[in-house]
């Protein structure tokens, strides 16, 4: 007879599971420890050593008062959190959720006092575009990753999961039972029996071929929510950054050469040697925002006006020889000397003096997600969501600097309250057939001597979702998306890998994704049809006008009947509104 | 006119503890070598394109996240970050237990 003990091959009991070890899964554990037994984080990856928050290039954002007040920066005393505030929702378009706005704002510098109290270096304050005020306080991804760490190994209570994909939440009557996981090191079936879940998975930046974002960024928390009834929220806004690498392909993504648009004159070309942000944003040009910079390279792209490899130009040739090598001097840091990351950029880059770098947007943050009111709760009993995976903080899009701040303010949030929750509640029975369906599913393309290749499904996967879903949506191309998501999900059926052994087998570690990376794909596409305006993160090119009269509303995917179901909601405007009018995208007022 | 590809042979120190008393073994594999080749964009070609079965880890792809340190020509490096112009050998970092082929468990020191 199967039972649970036969059917995993390793139990694991605790109070809180958390996914996700990073900048919100870190910090739900730290919270979520005061008063849990246990506390369990399992992450793909290793922690500290995985994720999009190590990546962070990278300015916190608190209000400059407190800067000023808490941290004795050159902060400027005329800002509030309650001016923050308003610029968030500003730059959200007025689709934030502005009682979790105010709580953001109001929390923020207390959360980056006790990360520094923990040790965390802190350095200059930034202006960055968006902002009323400087409120960036710079701490590279690096130093988060570093501190939370050293911090997550301190406490007894919590245990480390590395390498451990979390697949698959598991319910009892309609409350969460637990999880079930892969130990990618030895293919072992794990269930994870838990009194709360805290998702801290991310965004899906890697559904798109071109991304800032590290290789497991697939979205598996926002696939594995959507799978058991929760609702996602803004999902037709994620966010992309112009100006990335193209070439070579292997540094594909990496946003050298926006960073260097920033601190010199570039000129964004395209085929014919135009200078094409002229039409879009004539007195900015390169200079303008991320997204115009982004919508109007794809336009290029999708006119016939790009580069061989599917981008635009991005040139300093006309600049001299001598004020080229001097800025390499006087560039910040992180980009000085020609140096990125680890990288000598010399290396790789064309001869600058003389050839254009070939750019792209690329796939950077994840707007919407699961949708949370201010105790992190998603609406399905003991599910909990914090950070890029969680929705309703940003709206249509994000400041500058304000990733970080969401996972210092809501994973502790999380933490809180789901401890709370687990005092009362106890571990509940798992559901075994529905723990049998999900070791089948999982272990098929182990089986399975024929079939679809992951590998090639999931660049599959992302050629569509560049074409169709990308930068740069309309009608036409979102309905044929649906139509391609629609075949690819006919062949997800049947994927296979060659590779049969189960200790970290790559190839079965991509077919597990791939379910994941469909379920999000979709979400956007549906979410994005939906929206016949353009605001924020979407570009909509059938609908470019910005429309306040009809759209200030929230679109809201979730699961009914087995299916993607969409729903408009008005957005509760109580402090913060937009003029209502009609206007063109891009221009704010 | 197209440009003949220069192929590199990269020898990889394979190891699965599990398999044949966990006895390491070097594999040799000819890859093309694209403009701008890193040890890192190498060994993803090889899983995806030569041979599915080996094994690395690796994250952020750009010199942060130091998950993707190994030894290449028997210097310890980031494959993310360390260029390829010609033939190399890629052992798993020194000092710990290999999981399997070059991922390492990073909180497991020995020798």
């Amino acid at each position: 007879m199967n039972t649970l003990e036969r059917t995993a091959d390793e139990i694991i009991i605790t109070d809180v599971l958390i996914v996700g070890s990073e900048g919100a899964g870190a910090r739900a554990a730290l919270e979520a420890s005061k008063a849990c037994k246990s506390v369990v984080v399992a992450t793909k990856g290793v922690v500290g050593k995985s994720g999009a928050t190590l990546t962070a290039d990278a300015d916190i954002d608190i209000d400059s008062r407190s800067a000023a007040e808490l941290f004795d920066l050159p902060g400027d005393l005329r800002d509030s959190p309650e001016k923050f505030a308003e610029d968030m929702c500003k730059e959200g378009e007025y689709l934030n959720n502005q009682r979790l706005v105010k709580i953001h704002c109001e929390e923020a510098p207390g959360r980056l006092k006790e990360l520094v109290d923990w040790g965390a270096r802190i350095d200059k304050l930034t202006h960055a575009p968006g902002h009323t005020y400087p409120r960036g306080v710079w701490i590279p991804g690096t130093e988060f990753a570093r501190v939370l760490t050293k911090e997550l190994n301190k406490r007894d209570n919590i245990t480390l999961l590395e390498h451990m994909m979390i697949t698959d939440l598991l319910l009892n009557d309609g409350a969460i039972a637990g999880a079930t996981g892969i130990e990618m090191t030895t293919g072992k079936f794990f269930v994870i029996k838990a009194k709360a879940v805290i998702l801290c998975t991310g965004g899906a930046m890697r559904i798109y071929p071109h991304t800032t974002a590290p290789d497991e960024l697939t979205g598996d928390g926002l696939a594995m929510a959507y799978r058991v009834g929760a609702k996602l929220i803004d999902m037709e806004f994620p966010m992309f950054l112009p100006y990335t690498l193209m070439k070579p392909e292997s540094l594909d993504g990496v946003d050298f050469s926006y960073l260097l648009s920033a601190y010199v004159e570039t000129h964004a070309l395209n085929r014919h040697g135009e200078r094409y942000m002229k039409k879009w944003d004539p007195e900015r040009l390169e200079h303008s925002t991320r997204d115009v910079n982004s919508i109007a390279a794809m336009v290029e792209v999708l006119d016939g006006r790009g580069s061989p490899s599917g981008g635009t130009y991005l040139s300093l040739k006309h600049l001299p020889d001598n004020l080229i090598d001097f800025s390499a001097e006087w560039f910040p840091a992180s980009i000085a000397n020609w140096r990125y990351g680890g990288f000598n950029m010399k290396d790789y880059l064309p001869d600058v003096r003389k050839d254009a770098m070939e750019t792209s947007p690329a796939s950077h943050f994840w707007n919407g997600g699961v949708k949370i009111n201010e105790f992190c709760e998603t609406g399905i009993l003991g599910l909990y969501a914090a950070g890029e995976g969680s929705g309703s903080i940003h709206g249509a899009n994000r400041v500058s600097g304000n990733a970080l701040t969401m996972t210092q303010v809501w994973g502790p949030r999380a933490g809180l309250y789901a401890s709370k929750y687990v005092a009362d509640t106890g571990n509940k029975t798992i559901d075994l057939d529905q723990v049998l369906e999900i070791k089948e599913r999982l272990y098929a393309p182990l089986e399975r001597n024929k079939g679809a290749d992951p590998i090639a499904l999931r660049k599959k996967i992302q050629e569509i979702a560049w074409a169709y879903v990308g930068v740069v949506r309309e009608e036409k191309g979102l309905k044929k998306g649906l139509e391609e998501i629609f075949a690819l999900r006919d062949q997800l059926q049947d994927v296979y890998v060659t590779n049969k052994c189960k200790r970290y087998n790559m190839e079965w570690i991509e077919a597990m994704q791939l379910e994941n990376m469909l379920d999000v794909m979709e979400m956007v596409a549906r979410a994005s049809l939906v929206r016949q305006e353009s605001r924020g993160a979407l570009y909509r090119r059938d609908f470019p006008k910005t429309d306040n009269v009809n759209w200030v509303k929230n679109i809201i995917v979730e699961k009914k009947d087995g299916e993607i179901s969409t729903s408009v909601h008005d957005v509760e405007l109580d402090t913060y509104e937009p003029k209502k009018i009609i206007r063109d995208y891009g221009c704010k007022e | 006119m197209a440009k003949e590809m220069q192929s590199v042979t990269v020898k990889v120190l394979r190891q699965d503890p599990m398999v044949n008393g966990g006895k390491p073994e070097y594999q040799s594999y000819s890859v093309p070598l694209e403009q701008g080749a890193t040890v890192l964009s190498i060994l993803r070609y090889i899983s995806e394109n030569v041979d599915r079965t080996l094994s690395y880890y690796r994250s952020c792809r750009i010199g942060k996240c130091a998950g993707c340190k190994m030894r290449v020509n028997g210097k310890t490096c980031l494959a993310c970050t360390t260029a390829v112009t010609g033939d190399i050998t890629v052992e798993p970092l020194k000092g710990y237990e290999v999981i399997k082929d070059l991922v390492v468990d990073m909180n497991r020191r020995v020798g």
